[in-house]
């Protein structure tokens, strides 16, 4: 009568001789595999994630990305990893970028990133270019074994194991072990189960994949037809030390499995230090504990179930375990006759049934009313690390009362993720367009200011610019003269202005003493005429060489001074043209970009509506399951309960005569 | 016996809505699959395409508000040491404060793996400026430790980039460096 739905099918399996507990064990390891599949991969990826690059930081942007990544703001780094590519691309000579020291680098980080953002699309694309471009092998490997566990995501297996292969035997150690368990994973579910013992035998000690290859190993042991060893590898797994919460998970679920094989194969005994194992506080233990309650019943020891049965009673009423406890107590009750104490839990069992079909329906009311949606977005469930704990700080409202249970389902966990997602973006694209029509304010002040200022400038600019087109060519013909001079001796043209007026005074006294008639004096006159002229050419002969040095080191620091003009010149061309760049161009852009972000918002509050609606589909559908099986438990209860009662007058009675 | 009759029939109908229930279930759990992957790729698509309006959006904004010419940018970065913890930090530009961070724990962890934060930027004119930063934190354990550098910075014509790296200095309290990047 009582064939609770999670009770093993111990009546049957004693039924059974044949391969006693394989078939209950074929049909526990292939819930098993799922379960431990997406654990696997899950894990494979957390192992993954954990970005660690190596040497220093040899570009600031690619640092800045790093420190986005590295707080698992996912769409930041994206976002900036993403910029810093595409302008490292656009260069005309990127060998001269140092993001060229870090490129491969940040390609296989923005796949990591994407893929923590779920954008399994477009990192297969990238890994395929990057399969197919000449890198390093090291980058290539990376990228093989990545494109590998987006195609075990996806659940193209087959695609896993080629993928796999493209992963070289240079491959760091730790990387070719997660490759392998990769495809032994990908062996398992393709029923390819000897294959994967194979693959997995040499892993089992190793540290990258400590937990995991044991693990998967014993399910494909046990799924090859090697149960003994399979259990084995699964007790190793199951007393293994836990060094985090990661690996104690693991342990409990492997104790569990064992447990529930021994106890479907009508070996209850063996089952039960299995069952106790499990930690009392785990995500595992309601179940745990309720079979262990099932191994000592079905071992007639029904006092000793109702151990476990009855602590199992005080917990989360919305726990199915729970719930199927509040109807093994009084089965047990009701075996060691203790008919009256019985229908007492029953009666409780149906009330509590009752209590919890109201607070279903109030939920189902809730969430199709739209509040569960918005409790999806709550502060509390924010932190991706940590969000089934806090998930739990929740009010218990109606339309959040379920939402832990909700989250087991994988469909639903992930459909959750999206809308947070799409909620992100769209704040993020409202952010945008907060800002820009403040661009265009920024573009019109900018207008203001330059377009009467430019004119002006302009003018001035092309006033100097003609001074310095006119000093460039002086320089060029005094440069040229210098070195006519210096290859042709000629003192005069490096005379002073003194000089040459006194050279001029001179050369007009000789006329003039030229011109003179013979008369005393005269030849005396000549003769001083003749010594001064004798003086300034001394001088100016004698002065030529370091007057010819000085003018080149004259010229040389013109040289300079016109540099220094070149620059500020160039300076002053880029800030006139940045200064009217600093305005131009950008409004078509800007109303581009407006139109395209309007859109998108549009675009993506449509996806936002029928994720919202389809989370809401599933959670009522869910909801609806449990209340089916509630009202069905009810029911049963209340027999059940009539039955003890019965039974217990008939004892009264029988004890009376 | 009748009883027995009825109990069995309400064991059977149970059994009989059960197997329903299971079938319905496998059935909607395809659809839905199928529904949510539908769903997942049109998500997918959209992330894809904010992500690249955004990086467009990005290049813009520093184009439009840092022209290269006088667009000067200040990093932090920390020289890996678990004996010392970031708690703040403040930027002055030519005495003036500029920038102030009080540092979360995932952001410290960041900055200890390498991860580089922008803490300003900025338009500057071409010449030298003055750096002035102070740091506060933890070293130790409980101790607390304040510590201010100044620095000279010359901006040419083109983007000037400058890392402030916090240094483990032999003295129980950590300093900081600076670094032009071209």
């Amino acid at each position: 009568m009582h064939s609770f739905r999670n009770k093993p099918r111990h009546d049957n399996a004693l039924r059974r001789r044949e391969r006693p507990w394989i078939p209950g064990l074929r049909a526990l390891t292939f819930s098993l595999i799922t379960a431990m599949l997406l654990c696997g991969s899950s894990r494979v990826a957390t192992a993954d994630l954990g970005i660690n690059v190596k040497g220093d930081i040899r570009d600031l942007y690619f640092g800045e990305a790093l420190y986005h990544a590295y707080q698992d703001d996912y769409f930041s780094a994206i976002a900036r990893f993403d910029t810093e590519l595409a302008q490292h691309y656009a260069l005309d000579n990127p060998e001269q970028d140092t993001l060229r020291f870090h490129r491969e680098e940040s390609e296989l980080l923005i796949g990591d990133l994407e893929l923590s953002y779920r954008m399994h699309r477009k990192v297969g694309r990238a890994m395929k270019r990057l399969l197919r471009e000449s890198v390093h092998e090291s980058i290539r490997d990376r990228a093989a074994y990545r494109l590998a566990r987006i195609a075990f995501q996806k659940g193209a297996y087959e695609n896993v194991l080629v993928t796999v292969g493209n992963v070289s035997k240079n491959a760091p150690k730790d990387l070719r072990q997660k490759s392998a368990l990769l495809q032994a994973q990908a062996l398992i579910a393709l029923d390819r189960s000897e294959d994967a013992v194979a693959v997995l035998k040499p892993l089992r000690d190793q540290k990258a994949v400590a937990g995991y290859a044991p693990f998967n190993l014993g399910i494909a042991l046990i799924e090859s037809g090697n149960p003994v060893s399979g259990i084995k590898q699964l007790d190793a797994v199951g007393t293994m030390k836990q060094p985090n919460r990661e690996m104690s998970a693991l342990s409990d679920k492997a104790n569990l499995a064992v447990g529930y094989a021994l106890l479907n194969a009508e070996q209850p005994k063996r089952a039960r230090p299995y069952l106790e194992r499990v930690r009392l506080e785990g995500p595992f233990s309601n179940k745990a504990l309720l079979w262990v309650g099932w191994t000592d019943a079905a071992q007639g020891r029904y006092k000793k179930a109702l151990v476990p049965w009855m602590m199992l009673r005080e917990r989360d009423v919305t726990d199915i375990a729970v719930q199927e406890a509040m109807l093994a107590a009084p089965y047990g009750f009701g075996k060691i006759e203790a008919y009256g104490r019985a229908a007492v839990l029953y009666g409780e069992a149906v009330e509590t049934f009752e209590h919890e079909i109201e607070r279903l329906d109030a939920s189902i009311k809730s969430i199709r009313e739209g509040k569960f949606l918005d409790a999806m977005l709550r502060e509390e469930a924010e932190h991706q690390d940590s969000w089934l704990l806090r998930l739990r700080e929740l009010p218990d409202a109606p339309e959040t009362r379920y939402l832990s249970k909700l989250m087991a389902s994988h469909v639903f966990h992930e459909s959750y993720k999206n809308y947070r997602d799409l909620h992100f973006l769209r704040e993020n694209i409202d952010q945008w367009l907060a800002v820009i029509p403040a661009y265009h304010d920024l573009l019109r002040v900018r207008r203001q200011y330059y377009e009467p200022l430019l004119p002006k400038i302009d003018r001035e600019f092309n006033r100097l610019d003609t001074q310095l087109a006119g000093l460039l060519t002086r320089r060029e013909m005094a440069g040229r003269r210098l070195n006519t001079l210096k290859r042709k001796r000629e003192p005069m043209a490096l005379a002073t202005s003194a000089e040459r007026q006194l050279q001029r005074r001179l050369d007009g006294i000789e006329k003039k003493i030229a011109r003179l008639r013979k008369q005393p004096g005269l030849p005396m006159l000549k003769e001083k005429h003749e010594r001064l002229k004798g003086i300034l050419y001394w001088q100016i002969n004698t002065q030529y060489e370091r007057r010819l040095s000085l003018a080149y080191k004259h010229l040389k620091e013109l040289d300079q001074a016109i540099v220094t003009t070149r620059q500020s010149h160039r300076a002053l061309v880029k800030a006139k043209a940045e200064a009217a760049l600093s305005y131009k161009g950008y409004e078509g852009t800007l109303r581009d970009m407006q139109t395209r972000l309007q859109y998108l918002k549009t675009k993506i509050s449509g996806v936002i509506a029928y994720q919202g609606q389809f989370m809401q589909r599933i959670a009522v559908s869910q909801l609806t399951r449990r209340l089916t099986r509630l009202k069905q438990y009810r029911t049963k209860a209340r027999f059940a309960l009539a039955e003890s009662y019965d039974r217990a007058t008939r004892t009264k009675k029988g004890k009376t005569k | 016996m009748n009883k027995t009759i009825v109990c069995g029939l309400i064991v059977f109908l149970v059994i009989i809505s059960g197997a329903v229930c299971a079938d319905q279930k496998r059935a909607g759990t395809a659809a839905q699959q199928k529904e949510f992957q539908s769903l997942d790729e049109e998500v997918q698509t959209l992330k894809e395409d904010v992500l690249k309006i955004n990086h467009e959006l990005m290049l813009l904004q520093e184009k439009l508000l840092y022209p290269s010419s006088t667009q000067a940018a200040v990093f932090v970065s920390i020289e890996p040491n678990p004996k010392f913890s970031l708690d703040s930090i403040e930027l002055s530009l030519n005495k003036k404060v500029v920038g102030k961070h009080i540092y979360t724990y995932r952001e410290l962890q960041a900055l200890q793996h390498g991860g580089v934060q922008r803490l300003h930027t900025t338009n500057l004119t071409t010449g030298t400026h003055q750096l002035a930063v102070t740091i506060a934190g933890t070293t130790g354990g409980s101790a607390t430790f304040k510590t201010n550098v100044g620095f000279s910075m010359k901006k040419d014509a083109g983007p000037k980039l400058v890392e402030l790296k916090v240094v483990k200095t032999g003295s129980s309290k950590p300093s900081i460096v600076m670094k032009a990047w071209k």
